[in-house]
C-alpha cells in the first residue's frame, strides 16, 4: 500500500511544485501560439466540437485549464499517450518525465506509418461536378518513394449522409455537417479522383525535418482520435483544415488566417510557399491517360478502335498494338471514369488484355506535356479589374470585381482550360458625358463548360447563368435587367488544344428593370450562341462569339445578333488585359448598326 | 428587389456544393461503387464488408467509423488486390506498371524479382485471370499456385506461400 502510494505523491508533488514556482510559465505556455495550434484555437477558444479532444471539461475554452489538467494528471490518466504532441511540447518546455512506452497502440500506429516525409496533394478542379469545380487538398504520409501508391493519405471530408441538392448546399453553408479526418492507403484516394472522378493528382512534397515530422505524426493522433469540427462549405472547409493540420510544423506564424471563404488553390499557394515545397509530382487523370493514347493514333487504327469497342468489329481480327492498347485504355476508362461498361465490354476488355499478354506489348512511356499544367501557376482566385470604355456616344470607365473563381478569358495556367465559373462578379461604371454612376452588372453565378465531344467525353457542354445586366442589344447605357438562363451545347476540337469550336442553345428569362408592367417588362425564349476561341498559349487567347435571342414577346421579336470578340494578353500569373469589342448585327437590315462598344481591361487577381 | 434577392440566395445556395469534397463517410466505405463488388455501397451493409475490415488494424473509432485504418502488414496484398483489381489485371497482362510494382511489393517480393515477377503474371495471364468474372480471391489463389511453381519467386516473395 505504502508502495503503490509513494509514486502518486510524489508524482503530485512534483506537479504542484511546477505549478506553483511558474505560475508566469503555465500563463506563458497556455498562451503561446504553438499551444493554440496544437489545440486548434480561434478566436480565444476551440474549432474542434468533441469533448474528447480534450482533457480538460473547460479545455474547448480554455487554455490554461487544459494545460493545467494536463500537467496534473498525465500520469494516471495515460494523456500522453493520447495527446502525444502535446506531451512532448511541454516536455520541451518543463523538462516532464514521461514514459512513453506505456503507449503501446500509439507507438505501434506510428512504427507502422514509417513517415519519410509528407506530401500536400491537390486534386484538380472539374467543372463537370459542381462539387469538385474548386479543387481539393489532402494530405500524404510517404514511406517509399518507390511505391507511392502504399501510402497513407489523410483526407478531410464532411458526412454528408444521402443530402443533396438545396438541402445539401444549405447544411453546409451554416455548418450543420460534421467534418473529420481519415486515414487510409493512398491508393483508395488515387482510385477516387484519379479514376473515378477523372482529376490530375499533383503531389508536392513539404521538406519537413525529422523533429516537425514527429511532431505532424504526434498531432495526427490526436486529431484522428477524437477531432469533430464543423464543416463550412466556405471558410472551415478541407483546404482550411489542412492548412491548420499543417500550422503545427510551419516555421512561422504566416500560414494561418482565417479568411471569408478558402479555396483550395489559394491555400496551396501559400502552403508551398510556406514550407518552400519541391516541384509536383504529376499523375495524370484517367481521362488524360487515355485521351495522350487516343490523340496518337493514326486516323485509320482511330477507325478501327471505334468499331471495335462499338462492337461492330471482332477484337480477334485486329492485332495492330496501337489499336490493342487504345481499346484497352477506353474500356479502362469506360469502366472506372464514365461507370457505364456493360458486360459485353468488359468480355471485350477481357479478350483484349489476352491478346496484350499474347503479344508482349510493352508500352512507351507516355508524354503529358500538353496536361502538365500544375496548380500552384493558377493565378488568384479574386479579381480586380479597371477599364476605359467607349460606350456608344461617350467614354466610360469602370471598375470591377471578382469573388471568384476563373473565366474562359483569363489565363488559365493552372486552370482546366475552357471553363468558366464566376461567382459574385459586379461591376460599376461612370459615364463621361452624362455624368451618371451606374452598376451595369452584378453576376451572382456564371458557369460554362467547353468539354469538347469525344468517344470519352458524350455528355454535352452546359451553361448557368443568374445575374443582372444591361441588354447591350436594347441599346441603352442605363437600362438593367435580371436574368436567368440555362443552355445545353456542343463543343468540338478543332486543332488539339488550340481552338475549339462551340454552339449552345440556351432558355432564358428576364425581367427589365426600367419597364413600368409585369408584361412589358417579361422577356423570354430561347438564345443561340456561337462561338470559336483561339489558344495561342495559357496566356494569349482570342474569342469571336455571336448570339442572338429569339424572344417569343411580340414586342421585343425584332432582335439582332451581338458579336464580341476578347483578345486577352497576360503579363504574368496574376496581371493581364483584356481588350473587348461588342457590335450589334441587325438581322432586318443585316447591317452593323452604330451600337457598338470597345473596352480596354487591366485586371489584377489576388 | 425582393426578386433580385431570391435569385441571389437561390444561385449562391447551389452553387455552395462547389465547395465539398464528394467525400462522404469514411475509410472503404467512402467509395462510392456501382458494380457490386465487396467495395460498393450497396454491399456496405451486407457482412461482405467484414471481410475487408478483418485486414485493417481498426485500433479506435467514433460513431462505428475507424479514423486510422491502418492496413495490417500480413494482409496489405488483400487489400491492394481487392481495391486495384482492375488495373492490377491491365498491368499483369502488359507486364509492366506501378500497380504491379507495389503488388509485387505487398507480396514481400525483392525488389530485384520485381521485374521476373511481372513478366511471370503477363506470360501466365490466362491462368491467373482466367475468365472476366475473376474476383480478387480467386486471382490470388491462382497467383499463389503461380508463384510456388517458380523457383526464383517461390525463394524471394516472402508471402509467395501464405496466397
Amino acid at each position: 500500500m505504502r508502495t503503490g502510494l509513494l509514486p502518486v505523491l510524489l508524482t503530485l508533488f512534483i506537479t504542484v511544485t511546477a505549478l506553483a514556482q511558474n505560475p508566469q510559465t503555465i500563463d506563458e505556455i497556455a498562451n503561446s501560439s504553438q499551444w493554440l495550434k496544437l489545440l486548434h484555437y480561434h478566436q480565444g477558444q476551440s474549432e474542434v466540437d468533441d469533448p474528447r479532444f480534450f482533457a480538460a471539461a473547460e479545455g474547448k475554452k480554455s487554455s490554461v485549464a487544459e494545460l493545467k489538467e494536463i500537467l496534473t494528471n498525465y500520469e494516471s490518466q495515460k494523456y500522453h499517450c493520447r495527446f502525444p504532441a502535446r506531451l512532448k511540447y511541454l516536455q520541451e518546455k518543463m523538462s516532464l518525465k514521461v514514459n512513453w512506452q506505456e503507449c503501446s497502440e500509439f507507438l505501434q500506429w506510428k512504427q507502422s506509418l514509417k513517415p519519410e516525409s509528407i506530401s500536400l496533394v491537390f486534386a484538380s478542379f472539374y467543372p463537370e461536378n459542381p462539387a469538385s469545380a474548386f479543387g481539393h487538398l489532402l494530405l500524404k504520409i510517404n514511406q517509399d518513394p518507390k511505391h507511392g501508391l502504399l501510402d497513407y493519405s489523410i483526407n478531410f471530408s464532411a458526412e454528408t449522409g444521402e443530402d443533396k441538392g438545396v438541402m445539401y448546399a444549405w447544411k453546409g453553408l451554416v455548418g450543420k455537417y460534421k467534418g473529420i479526418f481519415h486515414l487510409e492507403k493512398y491508393y483508395i484516394k488515387v482510385k477516387e479522383y484519379k479514376h473515378h472522378e477523372a482529376r490530375d493528382l499533383w503531389e508536392y512534397r513539404l521538406p519537413l525535418d525529422s523533429v516537425m515530422l514527429d511532431r505532424f505524426i504526434d498531432h495526427l493522433w490526436e486529431i484522428l482520435y477524437s477531432a469533430s469540427f464543423d464543416y463550412y462549405f466556405l471558410n472551415q472547409n478541407c483546404s482550411y483544415q489542412i492548412v491548420k493540420l499543417l500550422d503545427v510544423v510551419a516555421p512561422d506564424d504566416s500560414l494561418h488566417h482565417k479568411l471569408l471563404y478558402h479555396n483550395p488553390s489559394d491555400d496551396l499557394e501559400r502552403i508551398i510557399e510556406t514550407f518552400k515545397a519541391d516541384e509536383p509530382i504529376f499523375r495524370p487523370s484517367l481521362y488524360h491517360q487515355t485521351k495522350v493514347d487516343l490523340d496518337l493514333m493514326s486516323r485509320k487504327d482511330y477507325r478501327v478502335l471505334k468499331k471495335v469497342i462499338r462492337h461492330r468489329r471482332s477484337i480477334e481480327t485486329v492485332d495492330e498494338p496501337s489499336v490493342l492498347l487504345g481499346v484497352n485504355d477506353f474500356l479502362n476508362f469506360k469502366k472506372e471514369s464514365m461507370r457505364n461498361a456493360t458486360e459485353k465490354d468488359e468480355e471485350l476488355h477481357y479478350k483484349v488484355l489476352v491478346k496484350i499478354s499474347q503479344s508482349n506489348l510493352k508500352k512507351e512511356n507516355q508524354d503529358f506535356k500538353d496536361y502538365y499544367n500544375p496548380p500552384h501557376r493558377a493565378h488568384h482566385s479574386k479579381r480586380a479589374q479597371a477599364s476605359v470604355i467607349q460606350a456608344r456616344d461617350q467614354m466610360a470607365y469602370s471598375l470591377r470585381h471578382r469573388f471568384a473563381l476563373h473565366n474562359f478569358m483569363d489565363n488559365d495556367a493552372g486552370y482546366l482550360i475552357n471553363s468558366n465559373l464566376n461567382l459574385l462578379d459586379v461591376e460599376a461604371r461612370y459615364f463621361q458625358k452624362d455624368n451618371i454612376f451606374k452598376i451595369t452588372e452584378l453576376i451572382f453565378l456564371e458557369t460554362q463548360t467547353f468539354t469538347p465531344l469525344s468517344i470519352m467525353r458524350t455528355k454535352p457542354s452546359w451553361s448557368l447563368d443568374f445575374s443582372y445586366r444591361s441588354p447591350f442589344e436594347l441599346r441603352c447605357n442605363y437600362c438593367g435587367l435580371t436574368q436567368a438562363k440555362v443552355g445545353r451545347g456542343l463543343t468540338v476540337e478543332a486543332i488539339h488544344n488550340k481552338v475549339f469550336v462551340w454552339g449552345f442553345l440556351n432558355a432564358y428569362t428576364q425581367f427589365l428593370t426600367e419597364k413600368q408592367t409585369f408584361v412589358d417588362r417579361f422577356r423570354y425564349g430561347p438564345q443561340l450562341e456561337m462561338g470559336i476561341v483561339w489558344r495561342i498559349s495559357h496566356s494569349f487567347k482570342w474569342l469571336l462569339k455571336i448570339h442572338e435571342n429569339f424572344n417569343f414577346v411580340e414586342q421585343y421579336a425584332n432582335e439582332s445578333v451581338i458579336g464580341e470578340t476578347n483578345l486577352l494578353y497576360s503579363l504574368s500569373q496574376n496581371l493581364s488585359f483584356n481588350l473587348t469589342s461588342k457590335n450589334v448585327l441587325s438581322t432586318n437590315t443585316l447591317q452593323v448598326d452604330t451600337n457598338r462598344e470597345h473596352q480596354l481591361s487591366f485586371n489584377y487577381f489576388y | 428587389m425582393k426578386f433580385r434577392i431570391v435569385v441571389l440566395a437561390v444561385s449562391t445556395l447551389l452553387t455552395l456544393n462547389v465547395f465539398a469534397d464528394s467525400s462522404v463517410g469514411c475509410g472503404l466505405g467512402s467509395m462510392i461503387f456501382k458494380e457490386n463488388s465487396l467495395l460498393s455501397s450497396s454491399a456496405r451493409v451486407t457482412t461482405n464488408q467484414l471481410f475487408l475490415t478483418q485486414y485493417l488494424g481498426v485500433t479506435s473509432g467514433t460513431s462505428g467509423c475507424a479514423r486510422h485504418d491502418i492496413v495490417l502488414n500480413e494482409q496489405s496484398h488483400v487489400h491492394f488486390a481487392e481495391v486495384n483489381l482492375k488495373s492490377l489485371s491491365i498491368e499483369m497482362a502488359k507486364g509492366q506498371g506501378e500497380y504491379l510494382a507495389s503488388f509485387a511489393h505487398t507480396l514481400g517480393c525483392n525488389e530485384g524479382a520485381t521485374e521476373h515477377f511481372a513478366e511471370l503474371t503477363r506470360s501466365n495471364f490466362s491462368k491467373i485471370f482466367p475468365s472476366y468474372k475473376t474476383n480478387a480471391q480467386e486471382m490470388l489463389n491462382n497467383l499463389g499456385q503461380t508463384l510456388r511453381a517458380d523457383s526464383e519467386l517461390k525463394n524471394n516473395c516472402r508471402k509467395a506461400n501464405l496466397i
